[in-house]
């Protein structure tokens, strides 16, 4: 909000708006990330499990819309605003590799 | 902007689930997810609304459907597809050879038949009554063909972009229903509280709490089903892992679809009416509601029919596909349960249920869910409006019109676009993007009139008025033009036209009040104090 930022510096409000900035893009494409990573390991690890394709893609996919908006307000209520990004995007990044490999291994 | 920053200035306790910190961290998510994306998610809530009474906005906006039949129950045993549906086809097609056709079949809502008719040289469509007469072009779109897609695409069909762009603003609701509860951590002790006589901007906060605690759960069901319906579209990660990207072998998997292709070898097509005796054995009950026949007059023909779930609140159809030249069953395949979780998820965002007190529960509800917003985006320009004084920036002010366009504005669009609907003569070329246009060019006069006219406040007053004299134009336009009012309605078990006549009569009463009251009302001219400015939370 506008309260605080007639107190402070041109450079700590330039700084205050780069981290705003890594908020919301971590919030939108972190959280994505990170649920879409859920969305594609929990399929391939159904899809191990045993479970039918489509039952597996829709248990995965519910589970990570649920995921979503948590992840997202995460994003603004992790005290680091990198530590947002790297978590989310990196969680998402790791989850989707694991999902590609298991895949291969799938027949 | 510097609340960003919050966790890091306030001390969290231990032991306790929402600290203070946490509180001042969700501000402002909640805050400008509703000032960026309000508007839109006003546009979706208020279509969605409305297409909760599409089929009965339809009968409104289609005078030739209004069929007596509505009341009588209509079943299977007064219509037969061979003699009464087959022929309109026929009819339809107009000596084209005919590729694929279906027919969704009357019910107590829609008492006519309609159908749609592919052919080797376009497509044909139109409704038919029961017994088989095809009536006039409609030229509407009507609700069900528009606003209702409205509210789930934008009508942005392309790669899906309308769902995308919906979807995100879904999720951005849900980031604001999760967050407003966390920044409302006396929750229920605001919830009994409500001062309509104190400040307007009090009001409106305790309005906003109202409708958010009040309204939760349908508000966090609704909006959780609505991104359900089109998951494997928006969140395609499952999709691309285990079908490689093909979202509609998947959809064929999940619903136990079936297709194969022509064969080129012509063929006549066998009876209908065994095969849906034969669909209503297998579902043990219920009742057909909708019949494909793919690949008409080939060989490979087969026909496809979908199980009404009027009388559950799954979406499962069940679909069962015959032979299309011998009529043996081909598939019909159920759901596994996660599956069929999904499809129960779709219905309780669908309300396809026959239930009219539920219907009037999600239509009121959904309502609230713009009363929600919106009360939000007047408590932002209340609140900002002090902290700026009486002469407000342009930022404060393309917030304030776009509030006044997508509330006061998209009834206005709504409204237009009936009364056009009435005024219209069916001789108008295209008659159905006539409407379409007066729809928009009216939004964007709307939107336009508040762009101009947002000095101190939006122009309410002045919008609020032509709400009021477009709602009660509607209603006589009704009457002119097809000699039904209220009162003949009543007579008549008419009950969706007396429903759409008595919303918009309310409509209109409600506005003109409105519009009268804000007229009367004095300029806000309040010089802010500190304790104004940091008043929330």
């Amino acid at each position: 909000m506008a309260t605080g930022v007639t107190a402070t510096a041109g450079t700590t409000r330039g700084r205050s708006r780069l981290r705003a900035a890594l908020r919301v893009t971590a919030a939108v494409f972190g959280a994505y990330a990170f649920a879409w990573g859920i969305a594609a390991f929990g399929s391939a690890l159904g899809a191990l499990a045993g479970l039918a394709p489509a039952e597996a893609v829709t248990a995965a996919s519910l589970l990570a819309l649920l995921v979503l908006p948590v992840a997202a307000l995460w994003a603004f209520a992790v005290p680091r605003a990198v530590m947002g990004w790297v978590l989310l995007g990196g969680g998402g990044a790791l989850m989707t590799g694991v999902a590609c490999a298991v895949r291969m291994a799938l027949p | 902007m510097s609340r960003v920053g919050g966790p890091n200035r306030g001390t969290p306790r231990k032991g306790k689930l929402i600290s203070p910190a946490l509180r001042a961290a969700m501000l402002w998510p909640h805050t400008w997810a509703g000032v960026t994306l309000g508007g839109l998610l006003m546009l979706v809530f208020f279509m969605g609304s409305l297409a909760v009474f599409a089929q009965e906005i339809d009968r409104w906006m289609m005078p030739a459907t209004r069929v007596e039949a509505a009341g009588v129950p209509i079943s299977l045993d007064h219509l037969s597809l061979d003699r009464a549906v087959r022929p309109v086809v026929e009819r339809l097609a107009a000596g084209r050879a005919v590729r694929d056709w279906y027919v969704q079949l009357p019910e107590p809502r829609r008492p006519v038949m309609a159908l749609r008719v592919r052919t080797d040289q376009g497509n044909a469509g139109g409704m038919a009554t029961v017994d088989g007469t095809l009536l006039p072009p409609v030229g509407t779109l009507g609700a069900s063909s528009f606003f209702y897609p409205l509210h789930y695409s934008l009508h942005l069909r392309a790669g899906f972009v309308g769902y995308w762009i919906v979807s995100f603003a879904s999720v951005a609701m849900l980031v604001g229903l999760i967050s407003g509860v966390i920044i409302h951590a006396r929750i229920f002790k605001d919830f009994f509280t409500f001062r309509s006589w104190g400040q307007v901007r009090r009001s409106l906060l305790d309005l906003h709490n109202l409708t958010g605690v009040l309204v939760l759960p349908f508000h966090l069901m609704i909006t959780v089903t609505g991104i359900v319906i089109i998951l494997p579209i928006v969140l395609p990660a499952g999709v691309q892992t285990l079908y490689g990207g093909d979202i509609d072998r998947f959809y064929t998997d999940a619903l136990g679809g079936y297709e194969r292709p022509r064969t080129g070898i012509p063929a006549p097509l066998a009876p209908l009416d065994p095969m849906v005796a034969e669909a209503r054995r297998l579902w043990g009950g219920g009742e057909p509601a909708v019949i494909f026949v793919h690949n008409a007059g080939d060989a490979a023909s087969y026909v496809r029919i979908n199980r009404d779930t009027g009388d559950r609140i799954s979406l499962d159809v069940e679909p069962v596909y015959f032979d299309g030249v011998t009529g043996a069953l081909l598939q019909h395949r159920r759901p596994g349960p996660m599956v069929a979780t999904h499809r129960v998820l779709s219905g309780l965002h669908f309300a396809a249920f026959e239930h009219w007190p539920l219907r009037w529960l999600y239509f009121l509800f959904g309502l609230s869910g713009c009363v929600l917003i919106g009360t939000g985006m007047l408590h932002w320009m209340e609140k900002r409006r002090v902290a700026h004084g009486v002469r407000p920036g342009v930022g404060w002010r393309t917030v304030a019109a776009a509030t006044c366009g997508t509330t006061t504005g998209l009834l206005i669009a709504t409204l237009a676009m009936m009364l056009a609907n009435r005024l219209l003569p069916a001789a108008v070329p295209s008659r159905e993007l006539v409407e379409v246009a007066v729809f928009f060019l009216s939004w964007i006069g709307a939107g336009l009139h508040a762009g101009v006219r947002t000095v101190g406040n939006p122009p309410w007053s002045g919008q609020c008025t032509a709400v009021a004299g477009l709602a009660a134009a509607c209603v006589l336009l009704n009457w002119i033009t097809t000699g039904e009012h209220p009162v003949r309605a009543l007579a008549g078990g008419d009950w969706a036209i007396l429903g759409v006549d008595g919303v918009l009569a309310l409509t209109a009463l409600a506005s003109w009040r409105v519009a009268r009251r804000l007229a009367h009302r004095p300029m806000r001219m309040v010089a802010p104090t500190n304790a104004e400015v940091s008043d929330h939370a």
